[in-house]
């Protein structure tokens, strides 16, 4: 195996590894995994907290 | 470290301040109801750091809209160390109403005049100094889009902020100040914070205060059997309002001076054209009219259809790497096509360096950079000029005030199917990206509507679909020499938003059956689009297309690779036999399934190359691209093709290689823009939607997609199965009629 053949696969398999591994990070830690992350931020706390008014009215 | 909140009306510059202070890129838009969760950031240039958070526009205190709880929420829990009230100094009398009632908090307070240079444009002139006077906190005039006294604003807030404040109350003198005196002193007892507040509350019998302090209701109650008001009887709320305005005409409105003596009756220039843009016949047409102009100059390489008027012009490039920037034999390129071109043409070029360098590599590796990765990123980052390009239209539209109009005239069409206008503008919003605009749904009061909304906002095209739709738009019309690419694009986006609102329809007469709430929104003055705010909505769009095609389309297209050469017995394959990879076996299992949908078995050996791409697109639309510029080169390698094409050109080789029909296409396109949009997307469902409501909308967006496809697949093909599907349709309408009309009387039978 040639050294250009070690290089692309270990960047391919770091590449894919961290876009999962920080996935699977933030789906552990409960944080927003989206695109629009800043938009998601506390979004669940916020709506829970909004209907949990809401309600009361 | 301080903390400071901007409340204020909706639309008067909040969210301008907001980003002008913290160097944040929050989205602004002309017309209310923009931001509907709070925001928060840093204020860094006073003597220490100040944390500011832009919340929703509200009109008042009281809780009639979820924007108005959030707001009300912070004030009182989170006891920010100022709020700074953002007030439409050219609305100032309506802006006053909330400001009334934040004084009755024990906060500081600091009032900041916004758009004081359109006060001043238009001659008039609001004194500050006796405003505050009257008021009793510091009045700062502004001016947040052109950052004029910002410094100055913060510097005052953040003296204010080192004293305590008091609530004070302006129905001092009222027939009320007995009663509010009596609650006062009753929540002092209590020892509840803002008393002041929670006792005007409770006069106005607010809902959130009557149902928190139960026992202290009768205070009221007993004032009520010996009160009543000669206008509004014994609606205390009303009386309380009443006061409120007659207090602001009395004291403030003298604040305000105007130079000019006008005509009530006289038109403004906005007036003038709104009565054309708004107009009850020509409004709807006219906006058909200019979302066709944009299509037009962003997709049309046939601008203007003046045909290859000035194609022998030069210069032409005719064998450079930009051959056909300007215009080609088939017409004048428009902005958008020649931007993809001019990109394009780099990224070839690129390609063609990188192919260099690597040719004494294994040819593995450089099959797997050129074509795998670099074709699959190229294939979708070409798309990024035309991207940017639409969304610039469509913030003009946003930012000048007239998407707020197209609310407006909308909401007569909308209000048949079962919504409001107001449920436009987060469909609006669905053409930039799904995840912000069900947040934004949240301006919806009515559930209903609101899960109705959710549902459809996937089939307004968002800016991932594009490079799907302009792609095989192409290939549609380079290679069929059918039609033009702007129309094709521009027909499918009607598609989406006819499908939306079909959808709507049978929702609104079967499970989600209600009344359409009333639709009330200030329509905001027209201005000239902001360069500002024009390029932070276009930052943000790049921003999220280059994050995205480093991360998620990267893994994707080198999985995709690694899967299209290799067989499941882990064997390396050559771009020729790649119909034993393992995507090709993945793709021939699902395959029959796409059948009906006309690009499942019926396209052979090759058929499992726009299953593959669907799926992959339910992650990321993007993907749907990428997975085909992956495939694209080893595909036309394999099919022994003459001429091997780079980029976007190689995926409409590969496209018409693979034998597809044209209504077979618009097909795949019309799934690809109706279903799933993406993973994103669905957590935002997720969040947005009532408890129980994901599991059916995920099956009502792949149903959906399944339908519209198929149909336009059957109809493209065999012209005739129109006549079954409007009989199909016939016979659910008369359905859902009858259904609807016995359960209605089953109902008035049961009551």
């Amino acid at each position: 195996m040639e050294l250009i053949e070690i290089i692309v696969i270990t960047i391919s398999v770091l590449v894919v590894a961290s876009v999962v591994g920080i996935w699977i990070y933030k789906k552990v830690k409960h944080k927003p995994t989206g695109e629009c992350a800043c938009c998601q931020a506390n979004m669940k706390k916020t709506i829970k907290k909004m209907r949990r008014e809401m309600k009361k009215k | 470290m301080k903390h400071f909140a901007l409340a204020g009306n909706p639309n008067c510059g909040k969210t301008t301040l907001f980003n002008s202070l913290t160097g944040a890129t929050a989205h602004v838009g002309n017309w209310p109801g923009v931001t509907v969760d709070k925001k928060e950031g840093l204020y860094k240039k006073a003597k220490e750091p100040i944390s500011i958070v832009d919340l929703p526009g509200i009109y008042s205190l009281s809780p009639y809209t979820p924007e108005e709880v959030i707001s009300r929420n912070y004030i009182l829990e989170e006891k920010p160390d100022c709020v700074i009230n953002v007030v439409d100094a050219t609305n100032l009398e309506r802006n006053l109403y909330l400001t009334t009632q934040l004084l009755e908090i024990d906060v500081p307070v600091v009032i900041a005049l916004n758009m004081m240079d359109i006060i001043k444009k238009n001659g008039d002139a609001i004194n500050p100094q006796s405003l505050e006077r009257e008021l009793g906190v510091p009045v700062i005039c502004i001016s947040a889009q052109k950052g004029e006294n910002l410094n100055k604003l913060m510097d005052l807030a953040y003296n204010e902020c080192l004293k305590k404040r008091k609530g004070k109350s302006l129905l001092e003198g009222s027939a009320l100040s007995h009663l509010v005196k009596d609650c006062e002193s009753a929540f002092r007892g209590l020892e509840v914070e803002n008393p002041l507040f929670h006792a005007i509350k409770l006069v106005e019998m607010d809902s959130l205060e009557v149902a928190a302090h139960k026992d202290l209701v009768k205070i009221v109650d007993e004032f009520k059997k010996e009160f009543s008001d000669d206008t509004f009887g014994y609606d205390l709320e009303a009386i309380v309002a009443d006061q409120r305005y007659k207090y602001i005409s009395t004291h403030y409105s003298k604040s305000k001076t105007s130079n000019k003596v006008k005509n009530k009756d006289q038109l403004t220039l906005s007036d003038k054209v709104d009565r054309i843009l708004t107009n009850k016949w020509a409004g709807i047409p006219i906006f058909l009219l200019i979302l066709f102009a944009i299509f037009h100059l962003t997709f049309s390489e046939n601008l203007f259809y003046l045909g290859g008027l000035f194609s022998e012009l030069s210069p032409s490039f005719d064998g450079s790497i930009f051959e056909g920037l300007f215009w080609t034999s088939g017409g004048i390129n428009s902005p958008g096509v020649f931007l993809q071109t001019f990109l394009t043409s780099i990224t070839d070029w690129f390609t063609g360096v990188a192919k260099g360098w690597l040719e004494t590599s294994p040819a593995w590796v450089s099959g797997f950079l050129c074509d795998g990765v670099l074709a699959g990123l190229f294939s979708v980052l070409s798309f990024v000029p035309q991207i940017l390009l639409l969304f610039l239209f469509f913030s003009i539209l946003e930012d000048s005030g007239y998407m707020a109009r197209v609310a407006f005239i909308l909401d007569r069409i909308f209000r048949k199917f079962g919504l409001s206008g107001r449920a436009f503008m987060p469909m609006i919003m669905g053409f930039g990206c799904s995840v912000p605009a069900m947040i934004n749904t949240r301006t919806l009061a009515d559930e209903k509507e609101r899960t109705a909304t959710i549902r459809v906002i996937p089939f307004f095209s968002c800016g991932a679909k594009l490079p799907i739709l302009t792609a095989i738009a192409g290939a549609i019309v380079t290679q069929f020499g059918v039609g033009n690419a702007d129309l094709i694009t521009y027909g499918m986006y009607i598609l989406g938003m006819a499908t939306a609102i079909i959808a709507v329809l049978v929702m609104r007469h079967t499970s989600m059956r209600g009344e359409v709430p009333p639709f009330i929104m200030e329509l905001p003055a027209y201005h000239r689009p902001q360069p500002k705010a024009l390029s932070l909505h276009l930052w943000d769009k790049l921003k999220h297309f280059i994050k995205k095609a480093f991360t998620i389309i990267l893994a994707s297209t080198i999985l995709i690779w690694f899967m299209s050469h290799f067989s499941f017995d882990w064997k390396f394959l050559e771009d020729a036999q790649m119909n034993e990879s393992i995507l090709a076996g993945i793709g021939q299992l699902v395959k029959p399934l796409f059948t009906p949908l006309g690009f499942g078995s019926q396209l052979g050996a090759w058929g499992w190359v726009f299953v593959v791409a669907a799926i992959t697109g339910l992650i990321a639309k993007e993907n749907v691209i990428a997975t085909f510029g992956t495939l694209a080169a080893c595909i036309v390698a394999g099919f022994e093709a003459n001429e091997t094409l780079e980029g976007v050109d190689s995926v409409i080789q590969m496209i018409v290689a693979t034998g597809i029909t044209i209504p077979a296409l618009l097909s795949f396109i019309a799934f690809n823009m109706t279903t799933i949009p993406c993973f994103a997307a669905v957590g935002t469902a997720k969040a947005e939607l009532p408890k129980g409501k994901l599991a059916f909308t995920v099956i009502f967006w792949l149903a959906t997609s399944y339908i519209v496809s198929m149909a336009v697949y059957l109809i493209g093909s065999w012209w005739w199965t129109s006549f079954i599907f409007l009989a199909i349709i016939a016979v659910a309408i008369i359905s859902i009629h009858f259904i609807n009309k016995y359960k209605d009387n089953k109902r008035i039978v049961g009551a």
